[in-house]
This record gives C-alpha cells, sequence and structure tokens, in this order.
C-alpha cells in the first residue's frame, strides 16, 4: 500500500460554467481578453495551448456570466466547442512542482471512474475543472492518496469551509492598480515544452507517466490542457527540464506509446502572482496585450488560483520580461533553471 | 539565517509558495499553513521561531490566532509578523492596516507585500 502523500489542502470554487473555444484567428486571443476585461468579466481559471496556428482555451466564468462571455466570443471569429454550466474547480495544495502528487491525484480520480475536463497548475496548486456534480466523489477520492494537517475527512473539510466572500469582494474591488503590483516573477530556463494530443485517451490514464517523472527526479514547471482544433480531441501541455529529454520521452513512450507528442524545445516557463488576480478582472487581458505589442510568441498559459504561468520561445523571453516590466510593477525575477 | 524555522499563514497557496521560496533561499526552513486552525495544529507540533501570518482567513483569522499565541506563555515570545489587507480603501471591514498595528503583533506589513521588505522585518526581528 502506497503511504499517503501529505499535502496542505483544497479549494472548491462552484457555480462556474467551462468554456472550450478555438480559433486561427489573427489576434484572436488579445482582442477577445480585451472584450472580456472591458465587460468587467473575471476569468478565475483560464488556459491557453497554442496547436500551429490555432488557439485553443479553455476558460471559466462564473455563471452570472456566461450570457455575456458566450456573446463576446461568438462575436469573435471562435469556435466555441463545449460550454459546460455547472461545473466547478478542485484546486490542491502545494505540489511543490512534484509529478508524483499529480499521478496521484490522475489515479486517484482513475479509480473513482472520475475525468477531468480540464487541468493546470500554478506555482503551488494544481486545479481540475469537473463538472458541479462529481465534486463530492472528486473531494472523497482525495482522502485516498493524501492526508490533509486541518482535516482528517471529507467530512472535516465541509465543515471548515465558511466564506468571507463578501468581505473579499470588497477588497478585491478596492485593488485599482493602474499598473498592477505582482510579488515577484519566476522564471524557468532550458525547458522543453510537451504536447500531447488526446484522441479517445484520458488525462488521467496518461498522467500515470508523471509517476515516471517524479522517479527521475523531474519537476514539472508548467501543465494545462486545451481544446484541439481536431474535434474531441484536446491536448496535454507540459514542461520538462530539456537535459531530461531523452529519459521523460521514454516514459511516455513506455506508459502510453499510442499517443501522439511533440516536443518544442528551447522554450522559458514564468510565473507571477499578485494580490487577488483569481478574483480580479482584467489581468490577463493586460498581460496579453503587452505581449502581443512586442510579438512575442505565447506557446501555453495557465491562469488559475492567483497566478499566472506563460511559456514563451526562449530566445523571446527577454522581450516578454520587458512587456511584463512595462505593464506590471516587478519587485524581483528569480531564475531557475 | 540558518536553522531558523518560520511558519507562513495564508489562505492563497501562491502566496505561501513566494514566501516560502523567498525564506528558504535565504536559508531558512518553512512551514506552511493555510487557515488559523491548521496553523495552531503546526505551532502544537513544532514551535517557529517567527509566524508570518495573513489576517482574512476562513476558520480562524489571524487577528484572533495572534491574540491567543500572545495570551498564552508558551508561545508569546514567537515574533509575529501579520499581512494586512487593503483595509484602508475599505472602510467597513475590520481588516485594516490601523488595526493591525493595534494588535500585539510585532510588526505588520500591508498588502500587496514586497517580499524584500517582508525579509528586512524578519531579520529585525530574528
Amino acid at each position: 500500500m502506497t503511504v499517503q502523500a501529505a499535502l496542505g489542502g483544497f479549494k472548491i470554487l462552484k457555480d462556474v460554467v467551462r468554456i472550450s473555444v478555438v480559433s486561427d484567428a489573427e489576434g484572436f486571443p488579445e482582442d477577445l481578453f480585451r472584450r472580456i476585461a472591458q465587460e468587467r468579466i473575471n476569468l478565475p481559471y483560464l488556459t491557453l495551448v497554442s496547436d500551429g496556428p490555432f488557439c485553443g482555451l479553455n476558460l471559466v466564468v462564473e455563471a452570472g456570466d456566461e450570457e455575456r462571455a458566450c456573446r463576446l466570443l461568438t462575436e469573435k471569429p471562435g469556435r466555441i466547442f463545449t460550454v459546460a454550466s455547472r461545473s466547478a474547480v478542485l484546486s490542491l495544495f502545494p505540489h511543490k512542482r512534484n509529478p508524483e502528487i499529480s499521478a496521484r491525484l490522475f489515479e486517484a480520480f482513475e479509480q473513482q471512474s472520475l475525468e477531468p475536463d480540464a487541468l493546470a497548475n500554478s506555482p503551488s496548486t494544481i486545479s481540475v475543472v469537473l463538472k458541479q456534480d462529481l465534486i463530492d466523489s472528486a473531494s472523497h477520492a482525495l482522502f485516498e492518496p493524501f492526508t490533509f494537517s486541518a482535516y482528517q475527512t471529507p467530512e472535516d473539510w465541509k465543515l471548515a469551509q465558511q466564506g468571507k466572500e463578501k468581505l473579499y469582494k470588497e477588497v478585491v474591488a478596492s485593488y485599482q492598480e493602474k499598473k498592477p503590483k505582482i510579488y515577484g516573477l519566476e522564471v524557468y530556463e532550458g525547458q522543453h515544452l510537451v504536447q500531447i494530443k488526446l484522441n479517445s485517451a484520458k488525462i488521467t490514464h496518461v498522467g500515470a507517466s508523471f509517476r515516471g517523472f517524479a522517479r527521475l527526479s523531474m519537476h514539472l514547471t508548467f501543465l494545462a490542457t486545451g481544446p484541439s482544433h481536431q474535434e474531441g480531441k484536446r491536448i496535454l501541455a507540459f514542461s520538462l527540464p530539456a537535459s531530461q529529454s531523452e529519459a521523460y520521452g521514454r516514459v511516455i513512450k513506455r506508459i502510453a506509446p499510442q499517443v501522439d507528442f511533440r516536443e518544442i524545445p528551447s522554450v522559458s516557463i514564468f510565473s507571477m502572482n499578485g494580490p487577488h488576480f483569481g478574483d480580479r478582472y482584467g489581468i490577463v487581458s493586460e498581460l496579453m496585450g503587452s505581449l502581443a505589442k512586442r510579438q512575442v510568441e505565447l506557446l501555453a498559459l495557465s491562469c488559475t488560483i492567483a497566478s499566472i504561468s506563460g511559456v514563451v520561445p526562449r530566445h523571446q523571453f527577454e522581450l516578454a520580461l520587458e512587456a511584463i516590466q512595462e505593464h506590471f510593477e516587478v519587485p524581483s525575477v528569480t531564475r531557475r533553471e | 539565517m540558518a536553522e531558523k524555522y518560520i511558519l507562513v499563514v495564508d489562505d492563497d497557496p501562491d502566496l505561501v509558495e513566494t514566501v516560502a521560496m523567498m525564506l528558504e533561499s535565504k536559508g531558512c526552513e518553512v512551514g506552511m499553513a493555510y487557515d488559523g486552525i491548521e496553523a495552531e495544529e503546526s505551532i502544537k507540533k513544532r514551535r517557529p521561531d517567527l509566524i508570518i501570518l495573513d489576517i482574512m482567513m476562513p476558520r480562524k483569522d489571524g487577528y484572533i490566532l495572534c491574540a491567543e499565541l500572545k495570551s498564552k506563555p508558551q508561545t508569546r515570545e514567537i515574533p509575529i509578523i501579520l499581512l494586512t489587507a487593503v483595509g484602508e480603501a475599505v472602510p467597513s471591514t475590520r481588516y485594516s492596516h490601523a488595526d493591525g498595528m493595534a494588535t500585539e503583533a510585532d510588526d505588520y506589513i500591508p498588502k500587496p507585500i514586497d517580499t524584500e521588505s517582508l525579509w528586512a522585518a524578519v531579520t529585525n526581528l530574528l
């Protein structure tokens, strides 16, 4: 029997809507995010995965914003694949960039026949988007592979969830900086971005290869899923150290030999977090606009909890950094290999 | 700063991670907790040399935990840095800078925090 891993906790955001959209139109994501910001629609969860000329997005909006968000999407040349009302986001933390935590989560879900609709990492958290009806089963499943010091059982966890929503909204509303301040920017260089196109294969099954990455002591610096332009397919994107590309390639081929995977070499991963970024509209629009202005190619993006993580070609990272520093107050930049 | 054990308590896991990485890079050992009750459990298991404590948290907020720790002889001497919210702009909340200063905390840092200012406050208290 596997020893349970001790984690800090998990959060659940209910009553949200997941929208999947793909487009190859020029200026698609930045135009869309500018409009979303103008409409003051918050995106508590967002992933972007580029697939050649196509850009696939998984957006999560609050239920009350569904109609306006869908209207904006249909006005743009985007193709909406899915609008999943009554969704929820479950966020587990901290993963410490250890692929073992992701692997355990996927295995626990697979045992319960739970398949995430979408997932993404922040520096501390793995966020999974599920149908809201599955949230109880999902939260129960977490207590198999993990322990949480603050609660021993799912019932303890439920008792602990007493929100201060009104107060949070007041505090969030008070953040109106012209130049949003972040706590710091962290950069991982010398990475490869791996994209696995999933057909009928489940994310949870392919995720078993993450246990192999953990055995090789690799750090998982980025993780997100996005819709593919090929209907019915989706893309699992993650980044690992370039220096270990042969080793992780072997792991993927051994565990999931049927999958179609490709590598985008020499990328940089940046992560930045700021106060209540997950609750404030306009933050991602600011970032996308700044990168587009400098013609930085954004290969992938994930926004969840209070963080934004992005993947750009390594040769464009300094340009990306200049863009971010122009639009955000960045007190420090920490570079890691 | 080797050998110093610092407990970081905030319900924003990304902020806990940012602060923990900064402290670890300075040679500190870091414990993490995500609400007041969990922090209390953690302190019972291992006494920290300093606590960085958010105020607005579920279950038990930072004010209550700070007051409890400062009222007990076993924990009274542990330095506490409170992370205050943007209270000046939110008059209806009691989670303001002024309220933070009125507690028995040893220092307070307004959010959004600057990690270098936070480190300066930590070194000042250890």
